[in-house]
């Protein structure tokens, strides 16, 4: 009769144990292969590399960017259709001498990272965008005087994959 | 004697059936494990943020050489012809990857380059050129 009572007990942890494993299993297996590849911090990464790349000839600033001549899709080969509307990406183009502005801001894409960027830079934040800063000094001309400057680009990213 | 007998049969059954059990939960979690490693859709996710990451970061005049190995294997199996497993749709700026016949996963590149891709048997060859070339 104990013995009886005791391979029930028996039987009922067995499966207790085995549901514990199983469900460790499969628990495992789906964080593992749901886990998002982020990847926005690189593309913000690129694309302020790519504009400083287009703007930053041999240290110096274009020129044409100063006169205010500048389609910066055009030259940077950047396809405007995807900055305008709802938009993944964002930049935004400044360049001080000082504290003097040289130019007016370009900004491109949407315009809310640059509030959100610095919420997920605060917190993790899985579906916020993520963005990338570079500060470059730079030189110009000025009536033939060659002045050195700070090129600051900011870009950010908010693309997820989506399913076709 | 036949009474210990028909004991130790029902304990060699009993021990059979409980071992038989949980070969069978082990080889339910093996397949679980390895169809869901199988999965089509994380290699499609995978290829197309690396094929964007490489359209990006490239200049015009590049050639690009991509080892697609595990997706051409993973497209054979779901009979899926190896020429349509990387389509790009040129008006969004899309980089579409399906290993299956149930769609893909798609990704959006920023840059305005003329983007074609061609498999080379496992690899994928990504051309970039300068628009209007």
């Amino acid at each position: 009769m104990n013995k009886k009572g005791g391979e029930k007990i028996l039987s009922v942890w067995w499966i207790f144990v085995l549901v514990v494993i199983g469900g460790a299993v499969v628990i495992g297996v789906l964080i593992y292969f749901n886990a998002d590849v982020n990847i926005k911090e690189f593309e913000a990464d690129i694309l302020s590399e790519r504009i400083v790349r287009c703007l930053v000839d041999n240290s110096y600033l274009r020129q044409d960017f100063l006169d205010g001549e500048f389609d910066i899709f055009e030259k940077c080969n950047l396809k405007k259709e995807v900055f305008q509307g709802t938009s993944n990406f964002h930049f935004k183009i400044s360049a001080y001498n000082g504290d003097n502005l040289l130019r007016e801001e370009v900004i491109g894409g949407a315009v809310s990272f640059e509030k959100d960027c610095e919420i997920s830079g605060a917190i993790k934040a899985r579906h916020y965008p993520r963005c990338s800063e570079k500060n470059e000094r730079v030189l110009y001309y000025d009536n033939g005087e060659v002045k050195e400057a700070e090129l600051n680009i900011l870009a950010g990213s908010d693309q997820e994959i989506n399913k076709v | 004697m036949k009474i210990r007998c028909k004991k130790a049969d029902q304990i060699v059954l009993e021990t059979t059936i409980f071992i038989v059990l949980n070969l069978v939960f082990i080889f339910l979690l093996l397949v679980f494990v390895y169809t869901s490693g199988k999965g089509a859709f994380i290699y499609e996710e995978m290829y197309a943020k690396q094929i964007v990451l490489l359209i990006d970061n490239a200049e015009p005049d590049m050639v690009i050489g991509l080892d697609m190995g595990k997706a051409v294997e993973l497209a054979e199996e779901n009979g899926k012809a190896i020429d349509n497993i990387v389509s790009l749709d040129k008006e969004e700026n899309r980089v579409i990857v399906s290993l299956s016949n149930k769609g893909g996963h798609g990704f959006q590149y920023f840059s305005d380059y003329d983007v074609s891709v061609k498999f080379i048997q496992e690899n994928l060859e990504i051309k970039i050129k300068e628009k209007n070339e």
